[in-house]
């Protein structure tokens, strides 16, 4: 056991996504693009080979970019994923128009993406998701319907309204589980169907 | 009985730390990755059929409490993005920074504060980055030779590993798996554990640190003409024992001597190369300033001279300026100071096509050759000086920054610069000074520095003034004595 305790904040909720993703590969998500404070993951990424991967897209330096992006091959799904550490941040005014611009920008490019090693995929369902924690787990269904009401609130450019929450919550012994909710339906794994 | 070792990744994000874990697998036997509290990473490794490693991934500092004394420590000067950590010993094994750009003109500099904190307290520190970058106009860029430099200048003054190593090629601009950097840093990495842990003897790193440090002196002798126009006793560096001394010398329990190591060290006037002597020429200014008039006509007279001209303007807006100026302006209400004018106004930055110039001289630093000339220069361009009575007999190291945004000044890319050349101009390979270090802040009020009582305020930037410079001047000529605080 750890000798500290963490503070929750956007970083790890979105890690703990992450992991939920490579412990559970056997449903199919893969992970396309992260977007953590630094390294070499600038990059929309296609697994290939030998376990490589292929370049589809790269952020330039300023530009706005989504948190995730999950692809999961046999249903046929992309889910662009906008992530904050708790709710308030995610549904202000400012974010929300952000999210819907991002969701909106990346959605077209991957559905119109001349990359040989995309293009079969550019058909995919795509799927707006937002991301958060929340602490208290009786308000998981409550806090979602709040995203909801955001987005139709500020959708100008009219991306999709089915969107698909992930919410990240904690027991009593401080241990992170991904709750994902979709068409007003809570599910404890990503393994149901997005039609 | 089985014996595992622990150790911490403390890291700026998650992702650092798992990626730094999957490539020592390629040299540690991997066993499992789990996830405890189902988000953090710990990492099992084989060492031998007695010993095993466990690493556990600590992502994003300000995450976690309590932070253990060494690190908490070290971030005050900047974050690296991974620092390895042995909770038994209480100790930092090594600190890493990596980017995936090729950093070019400010940016270049970035990091080297955190280079700077890591080696100040003897860890060793790796910084790997791409030596080939993809420019937004679509062109390759090389990384800077000043990140090298300084890593080869603080490897001798403070005799720990401190290198700098390439990924990418021409073909493969800031791509990771091309380039021998990436596999070259985790062997080092390994060895380092090792070392630490016991099951690897202290002489196995001397041969990798050689390699690495070969590198550098190769990167700086392919780049440094397109960067400086002379590096003093580049054939001592060519030298093909030199990579080897510098490793024997931050690998030896021995203390070994590092003074026949004097590169780097660009002298006065009298000293350089008589073909660069013979070219020394004021590089000019744009935005004109009562002080580097002065300083450039020193060069005029090659009693002081540049290395490159290069330094860019990037204009900003009218409304900007404005804002900024006021803000300055708003600042300098606490100052205490006699004689001294607030005179920052909008119509002394010239117009340019995309908004107005702050830039001063076409120079971030100029090397002075006397404390008594730069003195005399100073005076002459801030009369409240004129009785100012210090003596020095080293030369001056002169850096400049022009930003006029209050507080930008103890932010990157500028502490990194001021640690990098500071550093390098103003220290040997002893560690001795070289040169007086005086910083210029022609547009930046000196009451940012203080708090109500009179006494330094605590950020980054004030921490590393104060431990790398002599001196700072601001607008209106304020001098101050970053060693004892005193505001002349």
């Amino acid at each position: 056991m750890i000798p500290y305790t963490y503070k929750p904040n956007e970083e790890v909720a979105r890690w703990a996504t992450e992991v939920y993703i490579k412990s559970n590969t056997k449903l199919g998500w893969w992970i396309a693009f992260t977007n953590p404070t630094a390294g070499p993951w600038k990059k929309i990424v296609i697994p290939i080979e030998n376990g490589g991967t292929a370049e589809i897209y790269r952020f330039v330096r300023e530009e706005e970019r989504p948190d995730l992006i999950l692809v999961n091959d046999k249903r046929k799904a992309v889910l662009i994923v906008e992530a904050k550490d708790y709710l308030g941040k995610l549904i202000t005014k400012a974010q929300m128009l952000k999210s819907v611009r991002v969701i909106d920008r990346i959605s077209k490019m991957l559905a119109t993406s001349s990359n040989s090693k995309w293009a079969h995929r550019s058909a995919y369902k795509i799927i707006p998701s937002f991301l958060w924690m929340c602490e208290n787990k009786q308000t998981v269904a409550e806090e979602s319907n709040s995203v909801q009401k955001a987005l139709d609130k500020y959708n100008s450019l009219k991306i999709s309204r089915d969107i698909l929450n992930i919410v990240i919550s904690t027991d009593e012994q401080q241990n992170l589980f991904n709750s994902f909710l979709y068409k007003g339906k809570e599910y404890g794994q990503l393994d149901f169907e997005l039609a | 009985m089985e014996q595992e070792l622990n150790l911490e990744f403390w890291a700026d994000s998650f992702h650092e730390g798992f990626w730094a874990c999957e490539q020592l697998g390629k040299f540690f036997h991997f066993e499992r990755v789990s996830y405890e509290k189902g988000f953090i990473p710990v990492f099992a490794f084989r060492i031998s059929s007695k010993q095993s490693i466990k690493i556990t991934v600590l992502g994003s500092y300000k995450s976690w409490s309590p932070l253990p004394i060494p690190i908490s420590n070290l971030l005050e000067w900047g974050k690296p993005d991974l620092i390895a950590f042995d909770p038994a010993s209480s100790k930092i094994l090594f600190a890493l920074e990596e980017t995936a750009a090729v950093p070019t003109g400010n940016q270049a500099l970035q990091r080297c504060e955190r280079m700077y904190g890591s080696l100040r307290s003897r860890i060793p520190y790796w910084y790997l980055l791409g030596e080939f970058g993809l420019h937004v106009d679509g062109g390759i860029r090389r990384d800077s030779i000043w990140p090298s430099v300084m890593a080869l200048k603080l490897s001798c003054i403070q005799r720990s590993p401190c290198v700098v190593l390439h990924y990418s090629d021409v073909d493969h601009p800031e791509d990771y798996t091309f380039g021998n950097g990436v596999d070259s840093l985790f062997r080092a990495l390994a060895i380092q554990i090792g070392i630490h842990f016991g099951f690897e003897p202290q002489s196995k790193l001397a041969p990798i640190l050689t390699e690495q440090y070969q590198h550098m002196i190769n990167f700086i002798e392919s780049q440094g003409s397109h960067v400086v126009s002379f590096i003093p006793k580049m054939e001592l560096l060519k030298q093909p024992d030199t990579a080897k001394s510098i490793s024997e010398l931050v690998t030896s329990a021995e203390p070994l001597d590092n003074s026949l190591l004097d590169f780097f060290n660009w002298g006065t006037t009298d000293t350089i190369p008589r073909e660069i002597y013979s070219r020394i020429r004021p590089g000019g200014y744009i935005k004109k300033d009562s002080l580097i008039v002065r300083i450039e006509g020193l060069v005029k007279h090659k009693k002081a001279y540049t290395l490159s001209g290069k330094a860019g303007s990037k204009p900003q807006s009218k409304e900007k300026i404005n804002a900024w100026i006021k803000a300055q302006f708003v600042l300098f209400q606490t100052n205490r100071q006699p004689n001294v004018n607030f005179s920052l106004k909008l119509r002394d930055f010239p117009p340019s096509p995309t908004g107005l110039h702050i830039t001063t001289a076409k120079n971030v630093f100029y090397l002075i050759d006397s404390w008594q000339e730069f003195l005399v220069s100073l005076k002459s361009a801030y009369p409240r000086l004129r009785t100012l009575n210090l003596e020095f007999t080293e030369p001056v190291f002169l850096y400049i920054s022009n930003s006029l945004l209050p507080g930008r000044i103890f932010g990157d890319p500028f502490t990194g610069q001021l640690s990098a050349f500071s550093n390098i101009f103003a220290r040997n390979v002893v560690g001795q000074r070289t040169r007086i270090a005086v910083a210029y802040y022609p547009h930046q009020v000196h009451t940012q520095l203080f708090d109500s009582k009179g006494a330094f305020k605590k950020n980054k930037g004030i921490t590393i003034m104060r431990e790398l410079l002599d001196f700072a001047v601001f607008h209106g000529g304020v001098l101050v004595n970053l060693k004892n605080g005193s505001i002349i």
